[in-house]
Parts: structure tokens; C-alpha cells; sequence
């Protein structure tokens, strides 16, 4: 009579079946190559290529430098605004296309992820010919007189922030929908019918309840800035460069390995980190007590 | 506080929901919408609550209008079909909530809450969040949510019937005590009879956006104003015919079926050869084997017996018409199909329309 718990054993086993295919190739295809990152990373680079009888900390080390940390923390600063900016304006947007029917929620959503369908260096361009010193944008703000001077749109941080705020908006748009979409409207009737007025509603029942999803639109929105290309290095241009972009002048240009996979493996660390503390913050912020703040 | 409708209409689209409806709920009272799904019953509830604002009529409270009033300013309190508590507050921040919203002060929210908890039988569980809790458990936190306010009117969207059978019957009572102890004009909107009759003091009958009758449970049960009313409402027996004569406050009735019946009709004027309605609920028509005693009386054949133990149904052939009865099954079930009965009712079984 074993048969029933070889059977069930058999059971047990199954879903991981459905779930090795895409093991395979995210081991064979990313993490192998990651391990093998971080492994050069802590070789020296020599001009006969990476010394791998050697073992050191340099490749760290040398990210100590002020450019280096000043171009992290550009990449950080500018990625945190990003996501900041897009977040405060997913939500009404998110609110509005929630608020509609089938159909036409359905047509929104597609205007707004449209952007991601076009190439990015394309996009870029075009942002150029209209934020440019005698792009579209300044050349009507200096003929009406409401400026001097043109304002430096791109080719700085302004540029790469609002090149991906444009770029990865869907990022936060179709969590935040879909969670706005799937909430019970007798939630916001109930807390308006005892008393709640429309901001209270968002702060106290709407907000909360999204938040999740918010913070995992942020956090894929924060990642995909992190790790954009294209679109800072030519909107951020020389004088704005993101640690994207220096990655692939030290591991292409300069043909540094150990130093671009140390450069990789802090990147890592500094994401990773950043998702689990605020993943960490939403877990304690619902055990809250409303009326404990109340007077 | 005394609540009054006037004249009040919604439409969505094509379909009026609400189409007129005017009603006076008087203070206190424990008053039921009872309809079928898609009478406009819950719209009604809702307009009342200011989640839906109608196209036309008032919405009079405690002598104030308060048609144009935003949603938080009303002071009514709703308990929802699906009880929308809110998932991730604890039960006392869900009951608490609207005293928060309303300014009040810690400690005497705290308090209120564990005497709202106290009042619905639920004690203690204010550290639980609403998935912890069973369903009969989270009506009782909805409810509580709701009287913690002290609204001028409690409006119930269907509370129980997420509940199973058996807690459905306990609760009903229990709500219903628990607004006696409170006193508060309660609307219970349901597509229950039985919820309905047992729980409320008056109710309105609705169908298709209109309210088809008013009055006290009793009243409707045995004095349907529409045929609509008196199927909604129970089993019945219906005739329709012409008076062939009237004399002191009993009319002779000829029907289509065939048969001829004595039926009261009070003061009501009618005239010889006048359209009349008869209704006949099933229990008020009496199986005998004769010979009869009351006036209407019909020779008639059994065609099926059901039996509901405490309760017999029988549906009984009397020429062309068929006739619905219902006996208490003293014994066993005194008659089986085929037997042959006599028929009788009197003459104020009956409930007549013109």
C-alpha cells in the first residue's frame, strides 16, 4: 500500500516542473554570468588583462573616488526624482482610467504604454528637438517673452528626468491601476458615509490600500532608471553622466573588467538594498492604530 | 429621526431605478424596502445615504433637506452587503473610524469602541484584523462600525444574507433587538419576505423603481394592493372576475374558471357587473370531505400532495380551476391524489382588488 504517498510525493514535485524551464536559462543566462562578475571583480586588472592568480579589493577600492561617487550618487539622486515625479503623477491618471469603462480603460492604458513601443535612442532624439537650446519648447517660451535666455532642458539632469519619467511612467501607471481598478468602491462609500471627506478617503482608505502596489511600481520604475542607457547618455550628455554610462566606458572603452564588475556588484548591493528596506517599511506601516493619532 | 421621500427618481442609462418614490419613515421605526434584485431597492438606499445623487425629489431628514448634501455631511450610517471593512485597519480603528472623522477625542473613542464591541457581542476582538473574522463575526463589526456614530438613521443593504441559514434566523433578531435597545430609524433594504416580515414594523413593496404597497407586515400579507404585491409576498390564489351582486358589504362574484364565490368587500362601492380581483392565500382554503360549512364551497379532486412536515401542500382541481391549499399536518397527510374533497373558504378569506 504505497502506492497513495508515492503518488502524493510524485504531486509534491510537480510544480517545480513548471518552474525549471526558466530556472535553467535565468542560471545559465544571468546568474552563472553574475557569479563570474563578481568573481573578476575582485582580480587585479593588469594591461595583460585580468590576473587571476591574485586576489584584491582595489577594483573596490578605487570606486572610493570622488568621480565615481559622485556619478552614484547622481544615478541615485536622479533615479529617487524620477520615481518621486511619476509616482505624484501616476496617481490621478491611474485614478482617472480606473474610473472608466472596460473599453476605454482599455484604450488609455494603451496611449499611456505607447511610449514603451517606441525605440528609446528615437525618443531621445526627439526630446532633443524639443527641449534643445532652439528646440520647439524654448523657442515658444522666448517669443511669448516669458524668457531671456533658453533654459538648459537637456543635456543635463533635467534632460535624463524628463526623458524617463516619459519612458518608464507605465512602470507605475499599470501597478497602480490595476490596484485602483481592483478595489471595492463600497470601501470609499463606506468611509464617506461615516463621515470621511474625499482627502480623508484618499488618505485614510485609498492611499493605504495602493500603497503596495505603488511601491512596487516605484521600485521597478527606481530599478529601470538605475539601469537605463540610452536615454541619459544622450539626454544627460558629457556633463551628466549616469553610472550606466560609465560602466560601459570603463568595461568597452577602457576594457577595465574588474573594475565594471565591481561597479555592477555596488549597483547591485545599493538596489537591492534599497528595495528590501522599503519593502521592509510598508510591512510595519500597516500594524498602525488610526485613533491612537487621534487627539 | 423622522425620514421622508419625495417624489424621488434615479435613472442609469435607459433603466429608471428609482421612478418616483415617496415615502415617510417615522421615527424609530424599523421600515423595509423589500423587493426583487434590480427593483432599485439598494439606489434608494444609497441616494439616501448620498453615495448616489438623484435626478429629482428630496430627501427630507428630521424635517431638514438634505438632498444636496455631500455624502459626509448626511450622518447616516450603511451597513453594505459585503460589510466594506476596511481590510487593513483592526476592528476598533474599523469601528473608530468614524469618530476619528468626526473629531472626537482618544479616549472617549476608545471607550464608545468597547461599548460598540460590548453591544454586538463582540468583546475583546478589537486587536483582530476583519480577515480574522468569521462572516457572521464581521456583519457584527459592520454593525457595530455603523451605531458607534449614532446616526440619525441606520441603513442596512441587505446584511445578512452573506450568512448561512441558520446564523441569518439568530441574527435577525439580535439586530433587531439590539435597535429596539438603541431606538434608532432603521431602513433594511432585503429580497427576503420572511427578513422582511419578521424584522420591521412597516415595509414597502417595490418593483420595477415604484413602490407597489405600504403598510405593516400583516397588512401586506393579507391585503396585497397589486398582484405583484400578493405573488412577492407568498403563495396565492387568484381570480378574476365580474360581481353579479352586491348586498351588505358581501359581493357575489362570477369568475373566469367558472366558479362563483361569496366574497366580503367591506365599504367599498361596487356595482353589478363590475371587473373585481379575488385573491386567496393557500392556508386560508379549508379541505373537508364535506359536508360544508362555509359559504364557498366547491367539490374538487386532490392532484398532488407535498408533504413539508409540519405543513401539507396540495394542489386541488375544482372543474377548470386549480386551487392551492395548505393544511398543518396533524398526523399523517389527510388526503393523497385522486381523493375527492370539498373546497371552502369564507367570506373574508378573501382580499379583493377592483
Amino acid at each position: 500500500m504505497t502506492a497513495p504517498s508515492a503518488r502524493s510525493a510524485a504531486v509534491a514535485w510537480l510544480p517545480l516542473l513548471f518552474v525549471l524551464p526558466l530556472a535553467l536559462v535565468l542560471v545559465a543566462w544571468f546568474v552563472w554570468p553574475l557569479l563570474g562578475s563578481f568573481a573578476g571583480s575582485v582580480h587585479p586588472f593588469t594591461p595583460a588583462g585580468i590576473d587571476r592568480s591574485r586576489w584584491t579589493l582595489e577594483n573596490y577600492g578605487k570606486l572610493g573616488d570622488p568621480y565615481y561617487v559622485g556619478v552614484l550618487g547622481r544615478t541615485l539622486r536622479v533615479s529617487a526624482l524620477i520615481s518621486l515625479i511619476t509616482a505624484v503623477l501616476a496617481y490621478p491618471v491611474a485614478h482617472f482610467i480606473a474610473g472608466r469603462r472596460g473599453r476605454t480603460q482599455a484604450l488609455l492604458l494603451l496611449v499611456y504604454v505607447a511610449p514603451w513601443l517606441v525605440n528609446v535612442a528615437v525618443k531621445a532624439f526627439g526630446w532633443m528637438l524639443l527641449l534643445g537650446p532652439k528646440g520647439l519648447v524654448n523657442r515658444a517660451l522666448m517669443t511669448t517673452g516669458a524668457i531671456d535666455a533658453p533654459l538648459p532642458l537637456v543635456f543635463n539632469e533635467t534632460g535624463i528626468v524628463i526623458g524617463l519619467v516619459h519612458g518608464h511612467f507605465m512602470f507605475v501607471l499599470l501597478p497602480l491601476w490595476a490596484a485602483l481598478a481592483g478595489l471595492d468602491p463600497n470601501l470609499a462609500a463606506a468611509a464617506g458615509n461615516l463621515g470621511a471627506r474625499p482627502w480623508q478617503v484618499f488618505r485614510r482608505i485609498v492611499f493605504p490600500l495602493t500603497l503596495p502596489a505603488l511601491l512596487a511600481g516605484i521600485i521597478i520604475n527606481f530599478c529601470m532608471s538605475m539601469a537605463a542607457f540610452a536615454t541619459p547618455a544622450l539626454l544627460g550628455g558629457a556633463r551628466a553622466r549616469m553610472i550606466s554610462y560609465v560602466a560601459y566606458d570603463v568595461n568597452l572603452v577602457d576594457l577595465n573588467w574588474p573594475l565594471g564588475a565591481a561597479m555592477a556588484v555596488a549597483l547591485l548591493v545599493v538596489v537591492v538594498a534599497l528595495v528590501w528596506v522599503s519593502q521592509r517599511l510598508t510591512a510595519s506601516g500597516r500594524r498602525r492604530v488610526v485613533f491612537e493619532g487621534a487627539r | 429621526m423622522r425620514l421622508e421621500l419625495r417624489d424621488l427618481r434615479k435613472r442609469f442609462g435607459d433603466v429608471a431605478a428609482v421612478d418616483g418614490v415617496s415615502l415617510d419613515i417615522l421615527d424609530g421605526e424599523f421600515f423595509a424596502l423589500l423587493g426583487p434584485s434590480g427593483c432599485g431597492k439598494t439606489t434608494l438606499l444609497r441616494a439616501i445615504a448620498g453615495i448616489v445623487a438623484p435626478d429629482g425629489g428630496q430627501v427630507v431628514l428630521g424635517g431638514e433637506e438634505i438632498t444636496a448634501r455631500p455624502l459626509h455631511a448626511r450622518n447616516t450610517a450603511m451597513v453594505f452587503q459585503n460589510y466594506a471593512l476596511f481590510p487593513h485597519l483592526t476592528v476598533a480603528d474599523n469601528v473608530g473610524f468614524g469618530l476619528v472623522m468626526r473629531g472626537e477625542r482618544k479616549a472617549a473613542i476608545r471607550a464608545r469602541v468597547e461599548e460598540a464591541l460590548a453591544l454586538v457581542r463582540l468583546p475583546g476582538l478589537g486587536a483582530r484584523y476583519p480577515t480574522q473574522l468569521s462572516g457572521g463575526q464581521q456583519q457584527r463589526v459592520a454593525l457595530a462600525r455603523a451605531l458607534v456614530v449614532r446616526p440619525a438613521v441606520l441603513l442596512l443593504d441587505e446584511p445578512l444574507s452573506n450568512l448561512d441559514a441558520r446564523l441569518r434566523d439568530e441574527m435577525r433578531t439580535e439586530v433587531r433587538e439590539i435597535q429596539r435597545q438603541v431606538g434608532i430609524t432603521t431602513i433594511l433594504v432585503t429580497h427576503d419576505l420572511h427578513e422582511a416580515f419578521a424584522m420591521s414594523d412597516r415595509l414597502a413593496v417595490m418593483n420595477a423603481g415604484r413602490v407597489e404597497q405600504v403598510g405593516t407586515p400583516a397588512e401586506i400579507y393579507a391585503r396585497p394592493a397589486t398582484r405583484f404585491v400578493a405573488e412577492f409576498t407568498g403563495d396565492a390564489n387568484h381570480f378574476d372576475g365580474r360581481v353579479t351582486a352586491v348586498a351588505e358589504g358581501v359581493a357575489v362574484v362570477s369568475v373566469a374558471a367558472g366558479l362563483t364565490m361569496r366574497v366580503a368587500v367591506g365599504d367599498a362601492r361596487l356595482a353589478a357587473g363590475q371587473p373585481l380581483s379575488v385573491m386567496i392565500r393557500p392556508e386560508r382554503v379549508r379541505l373537508g370531505a364535506g359536508p360544508g360549512e362555509l359559504p364557498n364551497g366547491f367539490p374538487g379532486v386532490v392532484e398532488h400532495a407535498t408533504y413539508l412536515g409540519a405543513l401539507t401542500n396540495y394542489r386541488v382541481r375544482c372543474g377548470e380551476a386549480r386551487l392551492l391549499a395548505q393544511a398543518q399536518t396533524l398526523a399523517a397527510p389527510a388526503f393523497r391524489s385522486g381523493d375527492h374533497v370539498l373546497v371552502e373558504w369564507g367570506e373574508h378569506d378573501c382580499a379583493v382588488r377592483a
